[in-house]
């Protein structure tokens, strides 16, 4: 009996309290979108880090509904901004500018329940990383750091599954993937899998009439953890001489102190015109990347019937980054959005 | 017939029983003040709150205004609809319709889901010759009347 009572206390408790509602900010939802309309999403942000990091972001996300349960994602920094410093030997300044590379997501939602004012959906989204951003820059030092590079050059691949729970008080959302990239001059970034949360609350109207109001202002908190293992850099072992040769390949700027060559071997279409065919090209971790970063992300929103408009704060609460590498201290960001219809839909 | 042993027990029964009541009755008035409907009538030309040339279309799924945008413009692209008005509390969606309109249940239903929603039941206006007949053509089943009438 006692039992009972506490489950209808509970169940009594959750009618009672409002309903936990907006897409989130730093990551994809599953939040609905009708077919044939283009939600247009630009989001500039600034990063500040260890080392001297200094990072402007201009990312654009474009949404496309294709039909009632397909939207295609593109994802484009337009353009990206990054600035390092280093003592190596002595005291420069890195920078990387430019277009970074584009995402094309496509998103299919495979299970929906809906209500009167409430919505609660599951989507995957999977697709590819196209490599048009700008890569291989140089500066009076050689190349810079691939990881100050707005573009991979490589192919990659994101894959992700979201869960969006939109009522007409909050919303909750729910996204956990991970992001391959391939091998480009030589060097490869570790694999990144993540795991994201948002929870927004409506502060205001406090209480909805008939209609639709002209805005609606929620407080976000949302949280990010990235898990990145270590990027890998190619070297050789020449068989003739048996010495290893990390020269041989241009993007070394992050190489290690001499580490074990290990891990995958590169096929012989991916080795440089200065490895001889004696050489047997191996990719070695850089120790000085990678990590784990856990953030809150802690914001308002303002929402309208085709605009939104969001600022966030990006606070690492966690950080562990191998080999002293670079490391995040704060971020901010600023949201704003807009849905155009359109009539073109199958 | 009862111990002296027995009677708080039976105290403590009854007590539980009242405080189980209580809280099922409070879950009940809960559940009643959450958003619902607020047209009567069912499918067919039944309601009284909408005018002839009205239809209302149940859309679950709507939360937020930025989301209501979507069902709005899909909504008007449909031949004979001059306005659309939306209620996220209720997530009903009054249609105007011009005097011409040959609307359809289906067309209707079609159009929710084009927009990535659910639809639920359909409102006619009043009776009139123009929704009788469509609803005839329309060829979908006709829902139960509503209880909140």
């Amino acid at each position: 009996m006692i039992i009972l009572s506490i489950l209808i206390l509970a169940m009594l408790c959750a009618a009672c309290v409002p309903e936990l509602s907006a897409s989130p900010l730093t990551f994809p939802a599953a939040a609905p979108i009708s077919a044939g309309d283009i939600t247009y999403r630009q989001q500039p942000g600034f990063t500040a880090g260890t080392l001297g990091h200094q990072q402007y972001d201009f990312e654009s996300v474009m949404v496309y509904g294709l039909s009632h349960n397909i939207a295609f994602i593109l994802e484009d920094n337009l353009p990206q901004y990054i600035r390092q410093t280093y003592f190596a030997p002595t005291l420069h300044t890195d920078v990387g500018f430019g277009p970074g590379d584009l995402s094309f997501l496509p998103r299919y939602t495979f299970w929906e329940q809906d209500g009167i004012g409430s919505t609660n959906r599951l989507s995957a989204l999977g697709g590819l990383i196209l490599p048009i951003g700008v890569h291989s820059q140089t500066n009076s030092y050689g190349r810079i750091p691939a990881s100050l590079e707005p573009g991979r050059g490589a192919w990659g691949t994101k894959d992700g599954v979201i869960f969006t729970r939109q009522t007409l008080n909050a919303e909750i959302d729910g996204y956990g993937g991970f992001v391959h990239s391939g091998v480009s001059h030589g060097y490869q970034f570790g694999n990144e899998y993540f795991a994201d949360s948002s929870l927004q609350r409506r502060i205001s109207p406090k209480h909805l009439n008939q209609g639709v109001p002209r805005v609606e202002t929620f407080l976000v908190c949302e949280s990010n953890l990235f898990f990145n293992k270590e990027d890998s850099v190619a070297s050789t072992v020449n068989f003739s001489d048996a010495k290893p040769s990390s020269a041989a390949l241009p993007d070394l700027t992050d190489l290690p102190s001499a580490p074990e060559p290990q891990t995958s071997t590169l096929s012989n279409s991916m080795m440089s015109p200065m490895v001889s065919p004696d050489d047997l090209v191996t990719m070695t971790p850089n120790v000085s990347s990678g990590g784990t970063l856990f953030q809150l992300d802690p914001g308002i929103r303002f929402v309208g019937l085709n605009w939104g408009f969001a600022a966030l704060a990006e606070v690492p609460a966690y950080v562990n980054a191998n080999g002293g590498g670079y490391h995040k201290n704060y971020g901010i960001l600023l949201v704003y959005r807009h849905v155009f219809f359109t009539r073109h839909h199958l | 017939m009862f111990s002296m042993t027995s009677a708080p027990r039976i105290r403590n029964s009854i007590g539980r029983v009242l405080t189980t009541a209580a809280l099922m009755l409070l879950s009940g008035v809960a559940y009643g003040a959450s958003p619902r409907p607020n047209l009567v009538g069912a499918t067919g030309c039944q309601s009284n709150n909408l005018k002839a040339n009205q239809v209302a279309v149940q859309v679950k799924g709507v939360a937020i205004p930025f989301t209501a945008f979507g069902i709005i413009h899909r909504l008007e692209t449909v031949p004979g609809v001059t306005k659309v008005d939306f209620s996220l509390t209720s997530g009903l969606a009054i249609l105007t319709l011009s005097p011409q309109a040959k609307l359809t249940d289906t067309a209707l239903l079609d159009a929710v889901r084009d927009a990535s929603y659910t639809p639920g039941q359909i409102f006619w206006g009043k009776c009139n010759a123009m929704s009788v007949r469509q609803q005839k053509t329309s060829g979908t089943t006709k829902q139960k009347p509503n209880s909140e009438g």
